[in-house]
């Protein structure tokens, strides 16, 4: 067996830059939770099937468990910590609120999931929420309080963009 | 961390170059990393993900582009896809879920050659044709020739598919599939379906049919049955029927191969029904 | 009674906003410098016999530490869990395909599992058994024991053969249910720490105290050299009851072998392969009844497949024999239950601990026992079932704290009327809080409750949280008790240094508990503030008299007193403001013979029902709403009692119609979330939620117990919600569409 050679990686993370020497096999998961200790964002099943590792990725939703870091190269990458990095975002606090947290480690991902759907639309629908959160797994909630959480969220940055600053 | 290395090509032929050395492609990498985790190929990885020959959406010479590495998501979002590739883009669609669209590819999902696969299925149902690239130069086969058998393609190592090429004719298209959850599982069985009506008759009738063999399947007795026949219920029928007897399908974790069988004919009439009553729709 | 100022109350748990903003830290999310890994090499048979483990190839890995079989092993190689038949690590025979046949220890988790790839397993095969029937035949391969049984009990009342013989009418049928596996988004995992020649083990538990009694026996060591710190634990639902033990036991050897911290963390394959799962079982019951619809007898055979070690299945048969024959009125009854070894996973608990199986069996018949009666099934349930001062199954008198009508005709009011194109199914069950008769031994709980000088409150359990809201539950029955503010108290992860043995995190036991243990802690120190806060109003010039408390406020007369005020008076007088509590479960009994006695120390109660619709092409079964009243006696926290009512529900359905584990010749065939599918967002029904409240005088606010209940009888009410769908009656878990298909085609 060969062992890993290292290249160097530089990308946003956070809005902060990084540049590393690393580990060429390292997915973007490990990188983010071993390199560079971010660890709200959770990894269940390390074969994109649970969707507790999503991030964003350019501005999209990623699973990752099934991201090499490498291929990160030059991208603006935020994780939960960065999403609440200005104290908590309003799904954060609509997820505390809204009875959508039971074991927490679904939720990083969620949230995530979430963001990315908010970003697009701050008007879904129901069948929206559901389908952007089609590929994350709940096994405690039963997904609606999870459901309720976006849609309070998603209302209260409505709220925010119609508010003169 | 995986078992295998990764480098970034800055060219095409930087990558064939390196693939030819030993390396093996990786895109967008939701098939590979299972199985390499599970302890397979220690190969460094090639990534060919940003290389420009494999990227775009777009016409082409009288045909429809799309570039092997792009992604779902985007395959899916495309005008050309939504306006010109109906089938296509249901499969899109109904792919994994949204966070793996963003990162999966048209090419891998044929490359990696499920007989489960969505892409793979529905770019046959559209008729698609691969456009593969090696040391020795650049050869085009339709998409459906291209998988042998479960996960055994006619692509070698040191072959990368630089994208498909699809009709740029207006067709009417559904891509319909059953899975043991309705969204974000593998397919128990799938149809793709695409025609054209002219006059009330269907003209270039292809119908796949995924999960349903070892590889996938054109139910070629179903198009003979319809090619130029109205679309009937009755014909419809008799072209689902044909379509089941067409399976060959197997007993495995997720269903049975009498089940699949059925289930064959069941999505291939609504699929046919679908077409038949939007068509009847619009002529209202 | 005063008003309750917390209690009672949807107070934002505890936990949430950490959680949800990454900030939670679970086992794998934080290692002291020199953390090395482990993985395990596991058996790919059935049953084998290890002739050589040869680590040479292994050792050549890059990073390699140690390697780790039963001959490394200092103490004790059995782990102490109820029959004490599962070695930590097998010295020549190993009865699962996914055993644990030893650890490798290397410095990146990448290396370890590489080294446990390369060790190579010299075995043989040996004869196996997956069939539990076909294992209490005679002539099986031995698994467990003379005869494969691993435990069997019998509960009898009345004369059934002769009630069955005298019915007017008398239905019975087999029905069967598959493995469900728990699939908690966090895998199995513990970090073993060495310091000072003791060991500290971060979990992820239900029970760190089971983990704390393997870890001193496995290492040979007192109780008093080992430490069990729990970590936040992403989901359990039984799952993490018993087998963490197992982890932590494995990390601690490599970390007692190498000297260095070592964590192990299980990838999600192998949590499918050797962890614990709900048991499969086999099921044959009859209902006897009179023309006007009263049952007069009920007999039921049950079989649990308890798989290759007895780990907990005694205890979830115990528990699925006493709820067995449902909750209803009986005079007549016979329940004969057996759990049988096979060369499988070892199956354990899982939120209903038996119960689920059963359920699944008798309220499917009732509903085919209404049909046959030309009955509709929720009069013919309202003509059975238990209410105050009738007698369960077991002789036991139900108490006042019985909403078992109130929820079933609650259910059939939300329910409406049938819809076109859906059918709609009723279901009934109980629930026995606590251990009952069965584990009265562990039925104890501490606390530990200090009110710091500024005014903040610390509540130590022995309970864990994982996910089900027992620290904000805890803390709102400390506030309530202390008058402190709900944002005043905090409740930590377990400790085994702060609290001691409380039993395990199971059987919906820890608002009754823990919570009784809290409240017995807070009581001196309730009495020490409150007399301080009277002080500090008189000083300001209230009159003497009646004073108020809420809301962590003391007022009197126009003046007012805040809760840290009154514990900084109390730290002024040097008072003692640290109090332990311990709660023992009221006396239960259960007589061998007939299964006669008081079995539980109070019971939550249940109905459910549940409108599918069905497409009779394909078979597949949606579940469009899901109807779930419960009386849990109080609802301490009412949002999250319905977060357990729609997690529950939903797992519930989970089981009913799509998780399917498949197994060949002993082998899983699908151990992962790739095609062992749990329900994901696109699939949750309605849920239309009715919280019931019949107080238990001896529960905390009167509270009992409920995490469990919401799951129980989810799967027949769908089952019956088919039937009235599609005329269909499917007998068999999980309700596949290939199944449903099938029976249509006939």
């Amino acid at each position: 067996m060969e062992s890993s050679s290292k290249i160097r990686l530089g990308c946003a993370v956070n809005g902060a830059a990084v540049s590393r020497e690393i580990d060429s096999g390292l997915t973007l998961a490990e990188f983010l939770r071993g390199e560079l200790l971010l660890t709200g964002t959770k990894t269940g099943c390390n074969q994109g099937e649970c969707g507790a590792c999503l991030v964003i990725v350019n501005g999209r939703a990623v699973n990752s468990c099934l991201f090499m870091a490498a291929q990160a190269e030059g991208a603006s990458i935020i994780t939960i910590e960065g999403i609440n990095k200005n104290g908590p975002h309003p799904l954060s606090s609509a997820f505390a609120e809204e009875g959508a947290v039971q074991c927490g480690f679904c939720t990083p991902g969620m949230i995530v999931a979430a963001y990315a759907l908010l970003s697009e639309t701050l008007s879904p629908t129901r069948d929206q929420i559901k389908e952007a959160l089609s590929g994350n797994i709940c096994r405690c909630t039963g997904y609606e309080m999870i459901f309720r959480a976006v849609e309070k969220a998603a209302a209260e940055m409505r709220k925010k963009c119609s508010t003169p600053a | 961390m995986l078992n295998a290395g990764i480098i970034l090509p800055n060219t095409l032929a930087e990558a064939l170059r390196v693939l030819r050395g030993g390396g093996r492609a990786l895109a967008g990498g939701t098939d590979l990393l299972i199985s390499a985790r599970r302890g397979g190929a220690p190969a460094p990885w090639v990534d060919i993900s940003r290389l420009p020959q494999l990227r775009g959406i777009r016409r082409q010479d009288g045909h429809i582009f799309i570039g092997a590495a792009e992604k779902i998501t985007d395959v899916g979002a495309h005008p050309l896809t939504r306006e010109m590739l109906p089938a296509l883009a249901q499969a899109c669609r109904k792919f994994a879920c949204p966070s793996l669209r963003n990162m999966a590819t048209l090419g891998g999902n044929c490359a990696n050659g499920s007989p489960a696969a969505d892409g793979l299925c529905a770019l046959c149902a559209e008729n698609a044709a691969a456009i593969i690239a090696n040391d020795g130069g650049i050869r085009k086969i339709p998409v459906e020739s291209l998988v042998l058998g479960p996960k055994k393609t006619a692509l070698s190592r040191c072959d990368i598919i630089l994208g498909f090429e699809l009709p740029d004719t207006a067709h009417k298209g559904v891509y319909l599939k059953l899975a043991a959850r309705r969204s974000f599982a593998i397919s128990k069985v799938s149809a793709g379906v695409t025609l054209r009506l002219e006059n009330g008759l269907a003209r270039g009738v292809s119908i796949m049919l995924g999960a349903a063999g070892p590889r996938p399947l054109r139910a070629a007795k179903s198009q003979e049955i319809l090619e130029g026949a109205p679309l009937s219920a009755d014909m419809i029928e008799r072209a689902a029927l044909a379509a089941r007897d067409a399976c060959s399908p197997v007993d495995d974790a997720r269903s049975s191969a009498e089940y699949r069988r059925a289930m064959a004919a069941v999505l291939a009439r609504r699929a046919l029904s679908i077409i038949a009553n939007d068509a009847a729709k619009e002529s209202l | 009674m005063t008003e309750l100022f917390t209690v009672g109350k949807s107070e934002i748990r505890k936990d949430a906003l950490p959680k949800a903003c990454g900030a939670a830290v679970y086992v794998d999310d934080c290692a002291p410098a020199g953390t090395l890994y482990a993985a395990a090499v596991r058996s790919a048979h059935p049953h084998i016999l290890i002739e050589e483990l040869d680590f040479s190839e292994a050792a050549a890995v890059s990073g390699f530490a140690a390697s780790i079989t039963a001959k490394d092993i200092p103490g004790k190689n059995q782990w102490p869990l109820v029959k004490n038949d599962y070695p930590f690590l097998p010295e020549k025979e190993a009865k699962f395909c996914g055993e644990t046949l030893a650890i490798v220890v290397a410095d990146t988790r990448h290396a370890a599992v590489e080294a446990a790839r390369r060790t190579r397993v010299a075995f043989r095969k040996l004869e196996f058994v997956t069939d539990p029937l076909a294992a209490m035949e005679p002539s099986a391969p031995k698994v467990h024991g003379e005869n494969n049984i691993i435990s069997s009990y019998r509960v009898k009342r009345g004369d059934a053969e002769e009630a069955i013989r005298s019915a007017d009418a008398v239905v019975e049928a087999v029905y069967t249910a598959n493995y469900q596996a728990h699939v908690y988004l966090e895998t199995q995992g513990a970090l073993a720490v060495p310091e000072n020649g003791a060991m500290t083990i971060y979990t992820s538990t239900q029970c760190p105290f089971y983990v704390h009694d393997a870890v001193a026996c496995v290492l040979g060591v007192p109780q008093n050299m080992v430490r069990v710190v729990q970590r936040v634990t992403g989901g359990g639902f039984g799952g993490k009851e018993d087998v963490p033990a197992l982890v932590a036991a494995h990390a601690a050897l490599a970390a007692r072998k190498t000297g260095r911290p070592v964590k192990l963390i299980y990838e999600r394959d192998e949590d499918f392969l050797s962890m614990s799962k709900r048991h499969p079982a086999w099921m044959k019951v009859l209902y006897a009844a009179r023309r006007d619809g009263k049952i007069t007898a009920c007999r039921v055979k049950y079989v649990l497949d308890g798989g290759a070690y007895a780990t907990l299945s005694p205890i979830v048969l115990w528990r699925g024999t006493v709820h067995a024959t449902g909750p209803y009125v009986l005079d007549n009854l016979l329940v004969e239950t057996f759990a049988a070894a096979t060369n499988k996973v070892p199956c354990g608990a899982y939120r209903g601990f038996g119960q689920p199986q059963i359920s699944f069996a008798t309220e499917s018949l009732i509903d085919e026992l209404a049909a046959k009666l030309g009955m509709d099934p929720v009069e013919l349930r309202l003509k059975n079932i238990l209410r105050p001062g009738d007698k369960t199954a077991c002789g036991q008198t139900v108490s006042q704290s019985c909403g078992l009508e109130e929820a079933l005709l609650e259910a059939r009011r939300r329910a409406g009327p049938p819809k076109p194109g859906r059918g709609t199914g009723f279901s009934v069950s109980y629930y026995g809080v606590g251990l009952g008769a069965g584990g009265k031994y562990l039925d104890r709980a501490g606390a530990a409750v200090t009110v710091f000088k500024d005014g903040s409150a610390q509540v130590a359990v022995g309970n864990t949280e994982m996910g089900q809201g027992a620290q904000t539950v805890l803390a709102q029955i400390a506030a309530e008790s202390l008058n402190a503010p709900y944002c005043a108290v905090r409740v930590s992860e377990v400790d085994t240094a702060l609290v001691p043995d409380s039993g395990p995190t199971v059987a919906s036991r820890t608002t009754l508990m823990a919570g009784n243990a809290v409240l017995e802690a807070c009581s001196p120190l309730r009495e020490r503030l409150f007399s301080a806060a009277r002080d500090l109003l008189s000083a300001k010039g209230a009159p003497a008299g009646e004073m108020a408390a809420s809301n962590g406020v003391f007022s009197a007369g126009g003046a007012a007193v805040s809760f840290a005020e009154a514990a900084a008076e109390c730290w002024g007088r040097r008072l003692k403001m640290a109090e332990h509590g311990w709660y023992i479960a009221p006396p239960t009994s259960y007589n061998s013979e007939d299964g006669q006695g008081v079995p539980y120390v109070i019971y939550a109660y249940s109905a459910n029902a549940a409108e599918v619709s069905v497409d009779r092409e394909t078979g597949e079964i949606r579940v469009e709403k899901l109807i779930c009243a419960h009386d849990m006696g109080k609802a301490v926290n009412p949002q999250l009692t319905e977060g357990q009512m729609q997690g529950g529900a939903l797992q519930g359905m989970g089981y009913a119609v799509c998780e399917n584990l498949v197994l060949k010749d002993g082998v899983m065939q699908n151990p992962n979330m790739t095609d062992y599918l749990v329900p994901s967002a696109e699939q949750t029904p309605e849920f239309d939620c009715a919280i019931i409240e019949r107080g238990y005088e001896q529960g905390p606010y009167n509270a009992k117990g409920f995490g469990e209940a919401p799951l129980i009888a989810v799967a027949p009410a769908v089952a019956n919600a088919v039937f009235a769908a599609c005329g269909a009656r499917l007998r068999e878990l999980p309700m596949l569409p290939e199944k449903l298909w099938k029976a249509l085609q006939k």
